[in-house]
């Protein structure tokens, strides 16, 4: 039977589908007894999805500075 | 994925930029360079080193925009660039991308799997991330996350990188990207949870 901090260690393989089976197998049973380690998946994966979305859902400034802007126009023009 | 219209209106704008149309050039900058700071800047997170990352990015793109293809939209294309551009700002900056962040990532290992448990409580964290502060809050927590795990997780989890291309793009291994991932996504765990709480 694996230990919590096992689960832990594994837990990015696991979800990357590149725990082999056997132990992929003990991992499934382990959460299915561990309440602790089901939330710690969960909220694994929720950590993972939260911080793609809130990058995707956040507008981005409209215009960089007039100085950048100039700066860039400049050196391209060289 | 663009629709038709916009396709052809790329490709009428790549012909401008190609030919040197200034006025062209200068809307296409003012209308990029806004964006691709925000996206250097999660990178190099210092505002200077993201303003020369964006003026290099341009100068790359325009260097080589006679050879893009565009099996891409410009903005993908113009996305990759800057991506590039800041890893290899930070690739000059060495010593940050291989701080091993101790602080966080001892609170991380005495928390083991008893971290709080309040992730599992949010019913629905898309209707959190529509509040623009919680947005920026979580956004603050990623940046709070030293280089070495921040430039990881924004490759493999925001970027969508594998980790082979990952670890080429970082010179590490393989493994040493999937532990520092794990480590990453699990400090950032930690950083935003409270976050979240103040909004369940």
């Amino acid at each position: 039977m694996i230990a919590c901090a096992e689960l832990e260690d594994l837990t990015a393989n696991y979800l990357e589908g590149s725990v082999p089976r056997p132990k992929r197998r003990e991992l499934e049973m382990h959460m299915s007894e561990c309440g602790g380690c089901r939330e710690f998946l969960a909220g694994y994966r929720r950590t993972v999805w939260v911080a793609r979305q809130a990058l995707e859902m956040s507008s981005d400034p409209e215009q960089a500075p007039e100085r950048l802007v100039q700066a860039i126009l400049g050196s391209l023009r060289r | 994925m663009l629709d038709n219209a916009a396709r052809r209106g790329e490709i009428a704008l790549i012909a401008h930029l190609r030919s040197g149309d200034g006025p062209a050039t200068e809307r296409f900058v003012r209308e990029h360079a806004g964006w691709m700071l925000a996206l250097a800047q999660r990178y190099v997170r210092d505002a200077s080193h993201a303003e020369d990352c964006v003026q290099e990015a341009f100068l790359q793109a325009f260097r080589s925009i006679g050879a893009f293809e565009g099996r891409s939209a410009l903005k993908s294309w113009l996305h990759r660039i800057v991506v590039n551009t800041a890893l290899m700002k930070l690739r000059s900056r060495r010593l940050a991308l291989e701080q091993p962040a101790e602080d966080i990532l001892a609170h991380v290992d005495r928390q083991r799997c008893c971290m709080p448990a309040c992730w599992a409580e949010v019913a629905t964290p898309h209707e959190i991330l529509e509040r623009k502060e919680a947005r920026d809050l979580v956004i603050a927590k990623l940046m709070e996350l030293p280089d070495s795990y921040r430039i990881v997780l924004l490759l493999r989890d925001i970027e969508g990188m594998s980790t082979e291309a990952t670890a080429r793009a970082l010179a590490m291994t393989e493994g040493a990207v999937k532990v520092r991932l794990h480590r990453a996504r699990a400090a950032f765990k930690m950083l935003v949870a409270p976050v979240v709480k103040r909004y369940v």
